[in-house]
C-alpha cells in the first residue's frame, strides 16, 4: 500500500491567503484526494510533538504556505520532515488575476474558488508523487 | 499627567486543522479581534513563535497574552 501525502497548511489567522491555505488543505483531504492524504498539524509540529514527527518522517510532505515567511515548509523541514512540494498561496493567486479573496473568518467566493484551484494543484503534485498521472 | 498607551492583550489560537475544535479557537479569536475587542487585542500566527524572527518570539513578553486550546496536548499555551 502506498504511503499517504502528508498536507500541511499554514495555520495564518491574520489574512485572507492563510485561510485559503487551510480551506485548499481540507478540499484536497477530504474532497479530491480523501485516502491518500493526510492533513497534519501545524502546532503539533511546533510543539515537537513525537508521534507526529513520526508520521512525518514516513511519508512526503505539500507545504502550502500563505506568506512569504514559509512557516508550514520551515516548521515541516525544521522537525525532520522531507518537503516534496512548498506552495505558496501568493503564486496560485498570480495565476488566477481575477481572483481578489478576502475576508479570514469568512472567505469570500472569491476565497473559496482560490481554494480549489490552490486545491487542485495539490492533487496534480499528489498524482505525480504516488505515479498515479491523471488523464481526465 | 500624560496618558500612556494601553498595552494590548495578545491571543493565540492553537488553530489545530484536523480537528473541529482547533478551527473553533481560530474562529473565536478572530471574532474577538474583529468584534468583540477590536481596539485592545492584537495576534500572530502560532508557527511563527518557531519559524519567524527574534520579534516574533518575543510576542508574549510584549503583550499580556490568552492562549486558546482545542485539544488536551494544549500547543498554543505550550508553545508560548
Amino acid at each position: 500500500m502506498k504511503e499517504k501525502v502528508l498536507i500541511v497548511p499554514c495555520s495564518g489567522i491574520g489574512k485572507s491567503l492563510g485561510s485559503v491555505a487551510r480551506e485548499g488543505a481540507y478540499v484536497v483531504t477530504e474532497e479530491l484526494c480523501p485516502g491518500r492524504t493526510q492533513l497534519m498539524p501545524l502546532a503539533l509540529l511546533v510543539l515537537g510533538d513525537k508521534e507526529t514527527q513520526i508520521e512525518l518522517s514516513s511519508a512526503g510532505a505539500i507545504a502550502i504556505d500563505g506568506c512569504v515567511r514559509a512557516c508550514a515548509a520551515k516548521v515541516v523541514e525544521g522537525a525532520g520532515g522531507r518537503v516534496a512540494h512548498g506552495l505558496q498561496v501568493l503564486d496560485v493567486c498570480r495565476r488566477h488575476p481575477d481572483l481578489k479573496p478576502s475576508g479570514i473568518s469568512e472567505l469570500d467566493e472569491s476565497g473559496h474558488k482560490l481554494a480549489h484551484a490552490l486545491a487542485e494543484e495539490v492533487k496534480e503534485l499528489v498524482d505525480n508523487m504516488r505515479g498515479e498521472v491523471s488523464h481526465a | 499627567m500624560p496618558e500612556l498607551p494601553k498595552k494590548k492583550v495578545g491571543l493565540i489560537a492553537c488553530s489545530g486543522e484536523e480537528i473541529p475544535e482547533g478551527t473553533i479557537t481560530r474562529l473565536a479569536v478572530r471574532q474577538v479581534l474583529e468584534s468583540l475587542r477590536p481596539e485592545q487585542t492584537v495576534t500572530i500566527c502560532l508557527p511563527l513563535f518557531l519559524a519567524g524572527g527574534e520579534g516574533d518570539r518575543a510576542f508574549a513578553r510584549f503583550h499580556p497574552t490568552i492562549t486558546v486550546d482545542g485539544c488536551a496536548k494544549r500547543c498554543a499555551a505550550r508553545s508560548t
